[in-house]
């Protein structure tokens, strides 16, 4: 429509105006028209309100059929809510970026499009219309899904190829196993014929595979058991559960060239659809037999070595006991007749010898005395090590024998002028062989006065606990030293020097009380400290 | 030296000293026994062999037989268990007196007769002392 022109306004200004402005709305509508996307105008309240070439080619409607419909009229079933929504949301001035939905074509079909959907804003900013672009997606959606169920499959097929190879490997891993297995494997059916033979079973019997195929299994039986293993072999198949063959008993197997050989079976059953079949491994025990054997032959031998020499121990022994014996008489018979004389010329002594006679006299049998005191000790000790020696245990009143020694023991003392004190004395009852248990009490008193200087002080106590006694012979002596306190039950080991600078005695009394308190079952020990004194002690079990 | 024989059939004779029988065949052992009884106021008969010793115990009639157990011929055993066969040596006391001792001893000794023992080495004091101690219960049991 021309406008009134002004003054300053020509018609030919105009009228060129809307020449340019009608080649701008005709060069649009010629892009809108020629473009491959769908591009549909609406209205607010979704009516459309333009269409273009492509919207029909998408959707099958002419322009004239569709423009003024609302646009749910091309919405698949189910999608009408969306379409709400996207409404709104364009109303508020939101834009929809390339949207997948589902429409519905003029003939039915589904199609898939991507939507573009943009308010179409006017001079002042408010909205007046939607744009919508829709691009037809259905053919690529079906080439995805086309290519997703190839690719699927061509996975499965993969996979299954993968799978089959794996499993053909694994076949021929287990075959390997099972052909070169170090034992025989053999699989026998109903009829006891051979039906599966690896290569280590070849070799043990010298047929080859197709030698055993098929033929009973009663070829590898010696002759003997042949008659025998079906019945064996029904059994087994009825009965049915893995385990050794023939348990106890020795089996043999037979080669191509009729040896024999020892054998080891196990069996266990498998049931096929032919009924049930049996596998057995065979293993070749020729060298372990041979083994065993020989260890036999030697385990044997050793015995009978162990024999021999425990007759011959047993005889030194008793060689050594008798030795013992005669040597003890040999020794005393002489020395009987020394102390004898030697005392009785003591007692004859005054006025017929002088001083120095007495003198000589008093060493002969003192030192006689001493010889004496040394036989007997070493034939205690080695009858107690030798094992002859027997403790007599009785019920022995303690008070009692301890008393006893006590008297035996003060003369000597005395002439030491050492003081002895008995102590309390304990009224207890020991199982001790009384002899013995003088000879323990007396080797420890004379030892302790001998090692007490004059007016020293050797004293005894007895004290219980539990079922053991303790009783201790205490000294004021010279004492000793913590490293010889260790050595000092030891055979022939002699402490120091005693307070008259000599060494006496034998150095076996202690080994002999500690064998003789240990046969009764009780412990000894000593305490003691340099210059001090020492107390010894040993236990007795009471009755 | 007393070697007086007598006839009185077992018993201490009133008055005269005791008679013992010893018999060991080492001399030394015999004169070392023989000294310390006398010194003890016995009389003293000796035999050097078991033989010996049944002769004379027979012939004078002790009243206390000291054997050694180790002798040729006949050993102190089998003296002792003929001697007490004989009814006159039924009550005698037979003492053996040896170096060797054994485990086993006291029961011989006993089976074989003896009335008890002593081990050698023993001081002349202690072995009169046990004389004197077995003459006098032999006295009471006589009387």
């Amino acid at each position: 429509m021309a406008k009134k022109a002004g003054p300053s306004q020509t018609s030919d200004t105009v009228q060129a105006e809307v020449a340019a402005r009608r080649q701008a709305e005709r060069w649009l509508a010629a892009i809108v028209e020629s473009s491959d996307d769908a591009i549909i105008g609406k209205s607010l309240d979704g009516f459309i309100t333009s269409w273009n070439a492509a919207a029909t080619r998408i959707f099958g409607y002419e322009a004239e059929e569709i423009i003024g419909k609302p646009i749910s009229f091309l919405a698949w079933p189910g999608e009408e809510a969306r379409i709400d929504s996207f409404l709104e949301l364009l109303r508020q001035g939101q834009r929809i970026n390339h949207f997948e939905v589902a429409r519905k074509h003029k003939n039915g079909k589904k199609i898939i499009v991507s939507l573009s959907l943009s308010p179409i804003v006017d001079a002042d900013g408010g909205i007046i219309g939607i744009a919508k672009i829709a691009r037809d997606i259905t053919e690529r959606k079906a080439s995805e899904a086309t290519l997703t169920a190839n690719q699927a499959q061509l996975q499965t097929l993969t996979e299954s190829e993968a799978q089959a190879r794996a499993e053909a490997l694994a076949e021929r891993k287990f075959r390997d196993l099972i052909e070169n297995a170090p034992d025989a494997i053999l699989q026998v059916d109903a009829a006891g014929l051979i039906v599966i033979a690896n290569r280590t079973a070849e070799k043990m019997f010298g047929y080859s595979r197709e030698e055993l195929m098929s033929n009973s299994v009663d070829i590898l039986i010696p002759e003997a058991g042949r008659a025998r293993h079906p019945e064996h072999r029904k059994a087994f198949a009825s009965a049915g559960k893995t385990r050794p063959m023939g348990q106890g008993l020795d089996l043999f197997a037979r080669r191509k060239d009729g040896t024999q050989f020892p054998v080891e079976i196990s069996l266990s059953p498998v049931k096929s659809e032919h009924g049930v079949y049996v596998t057995a491994v065979v293993r070749d025990i020729t060298e372990r037999k041979e083994t065993e054997m020989r260890v036999r032959t030697l385990q044997e031998s050793y015995m009978a070595e162990l024999e021999t020499r425990q007759k011959e121990a047993e005889r030194l022994n008793q060689l050594k006991s008798e030795f013992m014996a005669s040597i003890s008489h040999e020794l005393r018979t002489p020395l009987h007749t020394i102390i004898g004389f030697a005392e009785l010329l003591e007692e004859d002594a005054d006025g017929i010898l002088n001083e120095k006679q007495k003198r000589f006299l008093h060493h002969i049998h003192k030192d006689s005395d001493h010889l004496l005191g040394l036989i007997n000790d070493v034939l205690d000790l080695s009858r107690i090590e030798a094992g002859g020696l027997n403790l007599r245990t009785e019920p022995v009143s303690l008070q009692t024998v301890v008393s006893e020694a006590v008297n035996a023991i003060r003369p000597y003392a005395v002439s030491r002028s050492v003081t002895v004190d008995e102590g309390d004395g304990l009224p207890v009852t020991v199982m001790a062989d009384p002899m013995r248990l003088r000879q323990i009490l007396n080797n420890l008193l004379s030892n302790a006065v001998k090692f007490t200087a004059a007016e020293g002080q050797v004293s005894l106590d007895a004290a219980q606990d539990g079922g053991f006694v303790t009783v201790s012979v205490s000294d004021t002596g010279v004492g000793i030293a913590p490293l010889e306190c260790s050595r000092i039950f030891e055979k022939f080991y002699q402490v120091g020097v005693t307070p008259i600078g000599v060494r006496e005695g034998t150095g076996l009394g202690l080994a002999i009380c500690r064998q003789l308190v240990e046969m009764h079952g009780g412990k000894i020990g000593v305490e003691s400290e340099i210059g001090k004194g020492s107390r010894f002690y040993f236990t007795l079990p009471t009755l | 030296m007393n070697n007086t024989a007598s006839t009185d059939p077992g018993g201490i004779r009133g008055g005269l000293h005791p008679i013992i029988l010893i018999a060991d065949d080492t001399q030394s052992s015999r004169e070392l026994l023989r000294s310390i009884l006398e010194a003890g106021g016995y009389g003293v008969i000796e035999a050097e062999d078991g033989e010996q010793a049944i002769e004379m115990a027979f012939a004078s009639d002790p009243d206390l037989i000291i054997l050694d157990l180790h002798m040729p011929k006949l050993d102190g055993r089998d003296v002792a268990a003929q001697l007490r066969r004989a009814v006159k040596f039924q009550k005698t006391p037979i003492i053996a007196l040896t170096a060797a001792v054994s485990e086993s001893m006291p029961e011989q000794i006993a089976q074989a007769g003896f009335t008890d023992y002593l081990a050698k080495p023993i001081g002349p004091a202690r072995l009169r002392e046990f004389i004197a101690r077995l003459l006098k219960s032999t006295q009471a049991v006589m009387s």
